[in-house]
């Protein structure tokens, strides 16, 4: 079973200006002391159309953890402008939280994020050179999906990856690589999700 | 009978594996095939039960799911107390949930609002042994023991009390373990497999009873499950899937010698689940009909590959009522409700069935006082202790005897909501933490964070813990708890690496101890003086035996017993104690000085060291952190204190050296013409004078195997016959304190009297002495054929024995152990006169008469402590409320004074 599961993810400064930090309140759950840190990533998709556009804002280890219920703030700063498409730099794109054991990702927790103009006339006539401005982040409706992983020691990772049905590839994602859209199961090939939350 | 069935009751279509109704019959559960894991859902049983609860929206259908197991779940059973629920699946876990109290209701995150769960069972202990899918659990009758049965071929006994602890792995099977069952007395547990067979093994010590073949020799195919059924009143067991001529037949195994004539006939595809009703029934008595009592008979519901479902009751040759097509696939588990008139039956095809009796169809369910009545007159199972429903009618006497009850009942009940606040105050997420609110945290949280590098540079954060989990972990810490203490008392055992007799024989207990003896030195606990020291050393028989000078005739002669002497060495070097650090050696006719040869007998204790010098060549050595002692030739023993000042002038012995031995500052020197001494060189008084073995190793070729010295200077003589005598320097006696071939010890089943699971490790010389495992119902076999009585009169005698073993040996601690137990037991079977007898003199006279003979302690236990630690085991049974009351009010009286 899944020794840490998410309770809730907050979003923290909502809406803010494109610059300002991301940040997100995290509580998760532990049902047993983990023996290393997890690894929290922030992941900014600058283009719907292609994966090279992903910027990884932030990598954190969390620990230690003991069994309980816990929470951090996660604080990452804003993407690199220069890194956006301009055609991608306003409308909706998306953010992810991804949370690795051992680097094995077990949950993406998936946000619309919607940049515009507050200006309404910038809305309508929006400058040839974007100007990023206000971000929001859709916060009610987080997509969510788990992984199975291996939380024991190595070993029996290598085990359980050799046990797996080849049909599905050796599919435990070790690296963490930024995949596009929301992480919903059927996009996502190799990875078992263990149930997707698909409340939009 | 009604028949519903509840559509709401899914797995969103997927198969329901098993179902369980809480023993409360508010709730059950059921477990399967989720979305792409395990599951397991816990419901609400009123809308089961009424129409109107379940058009009821406000009241909830489902109260929580868990989706944790990996893969499909295929068994839940909660606990007798309803406190548990353990649910096995085919990841190979069994997970034990408890109920969280203090969470209110709760989402899982991302999921729309809807799926809340009601109440927050939570995963307290996962039980991973198993290397294949389980596909049973089941707890024993008083939820001491949860055991499990995998496709591994295995079936796994954990300890329900300390998970994950295993007691027993039973193997046997060649075969898929598919099903278990406990018999209602606790004496077995029944599994049945893949392999053709039912095997049906011992509780007391694990083994194999009997494997039952006959009747599944024809068994083609597979059943996904095996799930049999041992009837409540413990005559029957009944199987899954047998065959008969062919056909599939439940088959009906009977207690008395495990007979297989008769079966369960008529289902036309292999039966997957047989369930007994928990109730025992009586005829219900109509107007008019002749009051003739009828016998009590059980009711069996048997559920089948074949969709169908039959009751039975055993006084009916035919089935009470067969429903035919229940389902469309397969039945795969059944329950009854506590009160033996519901049932619910679930499908491979995701759904369930509910089916309500009326007293009219089942007839008159026995109370638990007539149950247990039955359990007793069949099978003696010691019920002396009344159980609550009895309590409840029992008249409380006297005042102090209810306050005491009730004081108990406050006790338990402070416990539980001192945890509760606990944890409440710990865990509310709502509430305070550390005195802040949550919302003043979540505030500063970014501020407080602690933030640090890691070696390679990356931002490594520190989560706050804003709430422990009830996992149950307090009561894991108590258990650590007392592990400690458990060890420190364990410590007073011999701990030292044994200086062997030259012509030492070792024997398997002295094999053992040395083994405990490095265990512990492996586990580098500090370690005490030793107080006991066990020494091998074979006497030859008399025919062995080449006369020697200095041989002393005993008054017998013909039966002379002559020890090995050690022989004179060059040097040597005894250890005496690592911790501290203490060791003697010993140089032989090293220096001379004007033509006379000297000895050298050198110390070093924690690096001090001291060295002395004798006349005469130095034969064996022994030492305790108090006394240095040294036999030498011509009979010579000298003795020295620690810092090497000579305390004694050379004692001269009867006959030569054969063994000396040194516990505090006792010397125990045992001659070669088999005459034994104790001396207490402190106190320079005789303990032991000179005393003849020959009294214990007359007749025979036996040797002595192993000898001890308590810290109460008692010499005690392990024998090669499985004996052990210690010295009563009282009486003068030889006692016999220990014989492995002791049948009570056999026979005694006192294992409900034990304090609880770690007071077996009480230790101390009988402990030594008699080894440490519990002799408690090792012949569990014999116990069956035994009437009750014989066996309560097997187990008194021994625990007496015991008792008085404890009070010779003068091993205090011990001696408390075992008269609690033996109080115990006397107070769960109810045996006044003895009973008072002990009360009598643990209190001794209230008023003081000068010509009163009592001692008011016994082995430095003060007499009047130990009744006080008596009353609240006394004070269980109301039966002894009397005895309770006197003596309460004689200890007030005694305190006012």
């Amino acid at each position: 079973m899944a020794k840490v599961s998410v309770l809730n993810v907050a979003v923290l400064e909502n809406p803010s200006p494109f610059h300002s930090p991301f940040r997100f309140e995290i509580s998760f759950e532990c049902s047993e002391a983990l023996a290393d840190d997890l690894e929290w990533k922030i992941i900014y998709v600058g283009s719907a159309e292609s994966e090279e556009f992903d910027q990884i804002l932030d990598s954190v280890l969390v620990g230690p953890v003991p069994a309980g219920r816990h929470m951090f703030v996660f604080q990452a700063d804003a993407p690199n402008p220069s890194l956006i498409p301009e055609t991608d730099a306003v409308g909706v794109t998306v953010v992810l939280i991804t949370c690795t054991y051992h680097g094995q990702e077990f949950i993406r927790v998936g946000y619309y994020v919607n940049n515009e103009y507050l200006n309404p006339e910038l809305r309508e006539n929006p400058p040839m050179k974007p100007d990023f401005s206000q971000r929001n982040i859709l916060a009610s409706n987080p997509r969510v999906t788990r992984f199975h992983i291996n939380w024991d020691n190595n070993m029996d990772r290598l085990e359980a990856i050799e046990t797996q049905d080849p049909s599905l590839g050796c599919g435990l994602p070790l690296n963490c690589t930024p995949i596009k859209g929301l992480g919903l199961p059927g996009c996502i090939p190799g990875l078992l999700p263990e149930n997707s939350m698909d409340c939009i | 009978m009604k028949l519903l069935k509840p559509t709401w009751v899914n797995h969103n279509g997927k198969p329901i594996f098993s179902v369980d109704i809480h023993p409360d019959g508010t709730k059950f559960a059921t477990g399967g095939q989720g979305q792409d894991s395990g599951k397991v859902v816990i419901w609400n049983m009123s809308p089961v039960l009424q129409e109107d609860d379940e058009k009821d929206e406000n009241i909830p259908k489902m109260l929580c799911q868990m989706d944790n197991h990996l893969a499909c779940v295929n068994c839940v059973r909660w606990s007798n107390s309803g406190m548990y629920l353990a649910s096995g699946g085919d990841d190979k876990l069994i997970m034990v949930w408890k109920r969280a109290t203090y969470i209110g209701p709760s989402t899982v995150f991302g999921s729309s609002g809807k799926l809340a769960n009601v109440e927050q069972w939570r995963c307290v202990s996962i039980l991973r042994n198993h290397s294949g899918d389980v596909m049973d659990v089941a707890w024993s009758p008083h939820d001491a023991w949860l055991a499990s049965c995998s496709v591994d071929n295995t079936v796994v006994i954990w300890n329900a009390v300390k998970f994950p602890e295993i007691l027993a792995t039973l193997r046997g099977h060649s075969g898929l373990v598919k099903g278990l069952t406990w018999d209602p007395v606790g004496k077995y547990i029944a599994s049945q497999a893949d392999d053709r067979s039912l095997k049906v093994w011992r509780t007391l010590d694990w083994q194999l009873e009997t494997s039952i073949t006959k009747p599944f020799d024809e068994c083609g195919g597979t059943t996904h499950v095996l799930r049999l059924s041992w009837s409540p009143d413990g005559h029957y067991l009944v199987s899954a899937h047998a065959m008969n001529n062919s056909g599939p037949t439940a088959q009906i195994i009977e207690r008395e010698g495990w007979k297989t004539n008769m079966d369960f006939v008529g289902h036309r595809k292999a039966v997957t689940v047989v369930k007994f009703n928990p109730k025992i029934f009586k005829k219900k008595q109509k107007n008019g009909s002749s009051a003739k009592p009828s016998c009590p008979y059980c009711c069996c519901a048997v559920g089948s590959k074949d969709r169908s479902l039959s009751v039975w009751l055993t006084c009916l040759k035919r089935p009470l009522v067969v429903i035919h097509e229940l389902f469309d696939k397969s039945i795969m588990d059944i329950s009854w409700t506590l009160n033996g008139l519901g049932i619910l039956v679930c499908s491979m095809d995701g759904s369930v069935a509910f089916l309500d009796f009326s007293q009219d169809e089942l007839g008159d369910p026995l109370s638990e006082e007539e149950k247990s009545r039955i359990h007793q007159s069949t099978y003696g199972k010691s019920l002396a202790i009344m159980t609550e429903a009895q309590l409840s009618t029992a008249v409380i006497e006297n005042p102090e005897m209810l306050k005491y009850q009730r004081r108990q009942q406050q006790q338990q009940l402070d416990q539980k909501s001192a945890a509760t606040r606990e944890m409440g105050s710990a865990t509310s997420v709502a509430g305070v933490v550390n005195g802040e609110s949550l919302e003043d945290i979540r505030k500063n949280l970014l501020k407080k964070q602690v933030e640090t590098r890691t070696a390679d540079g990356r931002r490594r954060i520190t989560p706050l813990c804003i709430a422990q989990l009830d996992t149950g972990l307090k009561e894991q810490n108590l258990v650590k708890e007392l592990r400690p203490r458990d060890l420190l008392e364990s410590s007073s055992d011999s701990d030292e690496k044994v200086p062997l007799a030259k012509a030492s024989s070792l024997s398997k207990r002295k094999l053992e101890l040395e083994v405990e003896t490095v265990e512990k030195k492996k586990k580098g606990r500090p370690r005490k003086d030793s107080r006991l020291m066990p020494v091998s050393l074979s006497v030859q028989s008399p025919a062995a035996l080449t006369a020697e000078k200095e041989a002393m005739c005993l008054s017998a002669p013909a039966l002379a017993l002559k020890l090995p002497i050690p022989s004179p060495q060059r040097a040597f070097t005894l250890q005496v104690s690592s911790d501290p650090s203490m060791y003697i050696e010993v140089e032989n006719e090293v220096t001379v000085v004007g033509g006379v040869k000297l000895s050298r007998l050198k110390c070093n204790r924690e690096g001090k060291e001291w060295e002395t010098v004798l006349t005469s060549r130095i034969l064996t050595a022994a030492g305790s952190c108090d006394v240095v002692c040294v036999a030498c030739e011509k009979r010579m023993l000298s003795v020295f204190s620690t810092c090497g000042r000579r305390l004694l002038s050379p004692i001269l012995l009867p006959s030569p050296i054969s063994t000396l031995h040194c516990t505090g500052s006792y010397v125990m020197a045992l001659t070669a013409a088999a005459t034994l001494s104790v001396w207490d060189v402190h106190r320079q008084v005789v303990v032991v004078k000179e005393e003849s073995l020959h009294s214990i190793l007359a007749g025979s070729d036996m040797t002595v195997s192993q000898i001890l010295l308590t810290q109460h200077g008692i010499p005690v003589m392990n024998l090669s016959d499985g004996k052990a005598y210690c010295f009563n320097p009282s009486l003068s006696t030889w006692n016999l304190v220990s014989d492995k071939q002791d049948s009570l010890a056999q026979c005694a089943d006192f294992r409900s009297s034990l304090p609880s699971q770690d007071a077996m490790l009480c230790s101390g010389p009988l402990a030594i002495i008699q080894g440490r495992t519990s002799n408690s119902g090792r012949q569990a076999a014999r116990l069956f054929s035994v009437p009750h009585v014989v066996q309560q009169e097997t187990t008194l005698a021994y625990l007496e024995n015991q008792v008085a073993a404890a009070l010779t040996l003068q091993s205090s601690h011990e001696y408390r152990h075992w008269l609690l137990v033996y109080a115990r037991y006397l107070v769960n079977e109810g045996f006044e006169y003895r009973l008072r007898e002990i009360c009598k003199d643990l209190l001794g006279p209230v008023h003081y008469s000068t010509g009163s003979q009592w001692e008011s302690t016994v082995v430095g236990l003060r007499k009047r402590e130990l009744l006080k630690e008596l009353l609240p085991v006394i004070g269980q049974n109301l039966r002894f409320q009397r005895l309770f009351t006197e003596c309460q009010e004689q200890l007030d009286i005694l305190r006012d004074k």
